[in-house]
């Protein structure tokens, strides 16, 4: 008799001990992915831009897309003007063919190299194609070796 | 008989039914006046007399608090105005400089205010170091108070982001990437913490929420107990409290309640009685009762703080730049200055080291100062001589701390270049 009661004790412990453990993990497990979310209305990471003719030759910074179009004659390429570092925006200082990051001194070469400073990677070059409507089209999914370019013939 | 006003403000009926007794004009009422209130009573209701002198804290803790409940004031008004959504935010805080009556006194208070707290809160920092007041049974509520630094700093940088500028935008763009580097964990972090990968609606909501809930509820809740703690401590450390006079601190027994306990329960009959008693050159001599000797410096002190915020919210603006643009990085681009320092380690190389491992083994061996120190001498005195090593790491780092902030703050130009805080920058 008694050994029965000790068991049905124990078991009810356990169950007790179950039922809180489980409803504190479950709700805190619940709460921290409810702070994931599942759909972002952030601007798309693949967007169409100007034709390849509306950019000089040069660097070309687009503001609000936060990218830099590279133009060398025909070749075409496109890097990220987010600093690998901390996110600020590098700018193209055109004398030393360099860009220079204003938030921590990170410098990157032409190649999007790092030349000096904090950043621990690279600039990315992002793949560039033609669309149909004939604009370019970037898609910062797919990073590109620097080497790539999109040649466009005038 | 004639009643004095006193006798009519104080005797009636409805005054009793709130407060149970008259006014407090003698000791017995004062010591009632204190335990009988809820808001009072986590007074002691006698204090000592050293312990009310300005140099002993100077006041930090206490200005810390008062700075957080102006905050809480002005801050409640500024929601009554704000809205947190990115083509409003901007809008309303031009309105309240412009716009809404008295909002740029009451942004300026709550920006000021802010400011004050980290650095009142870190100066009480300093003091209970400097005073060795951290020391058994105090290790606790030292612990608590590094927590409370640590929500100081996160409710300000939760703030930093509200305004929607440029400044704003650009600061928290720095410190989500800080936690992106994050070992393993950091970019799923990020993303959390972001709502997203970038700073824009999800981030801006997230980080009201936090500033003006979350993190406000759960200060208030370990102020609550770093106060209690004060008490149940038994008050500011004294220098002669070990050598046993006033009765120190024991583990449990009826102890606590007795005859050792004087601290804990100072409100015995004995110590109510004026004049001549048997602890003549005792504990009960050298205190005072809390009403009126410490409320009155409390009220003042408070008075005080408020007034100095205020006249600095009429002198000076808080600074509102152009609206957040994620296309302009601003050049250079400063996180908010308590973190500036954190972004000048951050520019020194890899960002794993200054920015995640520096300041988790500077908050790391911040919570174990009290376990380390196995020292006796100096617990409530200001520099002892035997704790000149202690003193002299303290003062090193805190050194060095100031002076991350100043290089990063006054010495970083354009492109985080270096020069003399009296350079002029190159125009670009």
């Amino acid at each position: 008799m008694s050994g029965n009661l000790i068991d049905r004790r124990r078991f009810l412990t356990f169950l007790g001990w179950f039922a809180s453990l489980g409803t504190i993990t479950g709700i805190s497990w619940a709460s921290v992915r409810f702070m994931i979310p599942n759909i972002l209305y952030e601007p798309p990471r693949a967007f169409k831009i100007g034709r390849p003719r509306d950019y000089p030759e040069g660097v070309n910074f687009l503001p609000e897309k936060r990218i830099f179009v590279v133009r060398n004659g025909d070749a075409y390429k496109v890097a990220s003007a987010v600093c690998t570092h901390m996110g600020c925006t590098p700018r193209w200082v055109g004398e030393k063919k360099v860009w220079e990051c204003p938030c921590h001194g990170s410098i990157f070469d032409e190649r999007g190299g790092v030349v000096k400073g904090p950043a621990p990677d690279p600039l990315p070059w992002y793949e560039a194609k033609i669309a149909t409507d004939g604009r370019l089209f970037v898609d910062e999914r797919r990073i590109v070796p620097y080497t790539q370019n999109l040649t466009v013939k005038a | 008989m004639k009643e004095s006003w006193k006798e009519v403000l104080f005797r009636n009926r409805v005054w009793k039914s709130i407060f149970r007794h008259g006014f407090p004009d003698n000791e017995r009422l004062r010591s009632e006046a204190v335990t009988s209130n809820l808001f009072l009573h986590v007074h002691p209701v006698k204090v000592y007399r050293e312990s009310l002198e300005y140099l002993k804290t100077l006041g930090l803790g206490l200005i810390s608090f008062y700075l957080f409940v102006l905050l809480s004031v002005t801050g409640v008004l500024l929601m009554f105005y704000y809205i947190p959504h990115v083509d409003r935010a901007y809008q309303d805080m031009k309105d309240l400089q412009f716009v809404v009556s008295f909002g740029v006194i009451v942004r300026n208070m709550h920006r000021w205010a802010a400011h004050a707290m980290i650095i009142a809160v870190f100066l009480h920092m300093c003091r209970v170091y400097y005073t060795a007041s951290y020391r058994e049974p105090r290790e606790f509520n030292w612990v608590l108070g590094v927590f409370l630094f640590l929500f100081t700093l996160f409710l300000s940088l939760t703030g930093y982001l509200l305004p929607w500028d440029q400044l704003a935008y650009w600061a928290i763009t720095i410190v989500s990437n800080l936690i992106g580097v994050v070992p393993l964990v950091g970019k799923k972090l990020r993303y959390m913490v972001l709502g997203g990968t970038i700073v824009g609606q999800n981030a801006l909501i997230r980080f009201y929420v936090m500033h003006v809930i979350v993190l406000p509820f759960l200060a208030v809740l370990l102020i609550l107990v770093h106060f209690w703690r004060i008490r149940k401590d038994g008050g500011l450390a004294r220098p002669d409290e070990a050598a046993g006079e006033g009765g120190k601190w024991q583990e449990g027994g009826e102890g606590q309640e007795g005859e050792q306990g004087k601290d804990l329960k100072s409100y015995g009959l004995m110590n109510l009685v004026e004049g001549k008693t048997p602890y003549v050159g005792q504990d009960p001599d050298r205190m005072v009762t809390s009403w009126p000797h410490l409320l009155m410096r409390e009220l003042n002190l408070f008075l005080l703080v408020t007034i100095v915020i205020m006249c600095m919210s009429i002198l000076f603006d808080a600074p509102l730049e152009e609206m957040a643009n994620s296309a302009v990085t601003p050049n250079p681009a400063k996180a908010p200055w308590y973190f500036v320092g954190l972004q000048e380690l951050l520019s020194w190389g890899n960002p794993i080291w200054g920015g995640i491992l520096a300041p988790s083994i500077a908050v790391f061996a911040l919570l174990l100062v009290p376990y380390m120190d196995r020292g006796q001498a100096g617990t409530g005195e200001w520099f002892h001589p035997e704790r000149r090593r202690a003193v002299l790491v303290f003062t090193v780092i805190v050194v060095a701390a100031i002076a991350l902030i100043f290089v990063g703050e006054f010495m970083r130009g354009p492109n985080w270049h270096l020069y003399w805080p009296w350079q002029k920058w190159p125009v670009h």
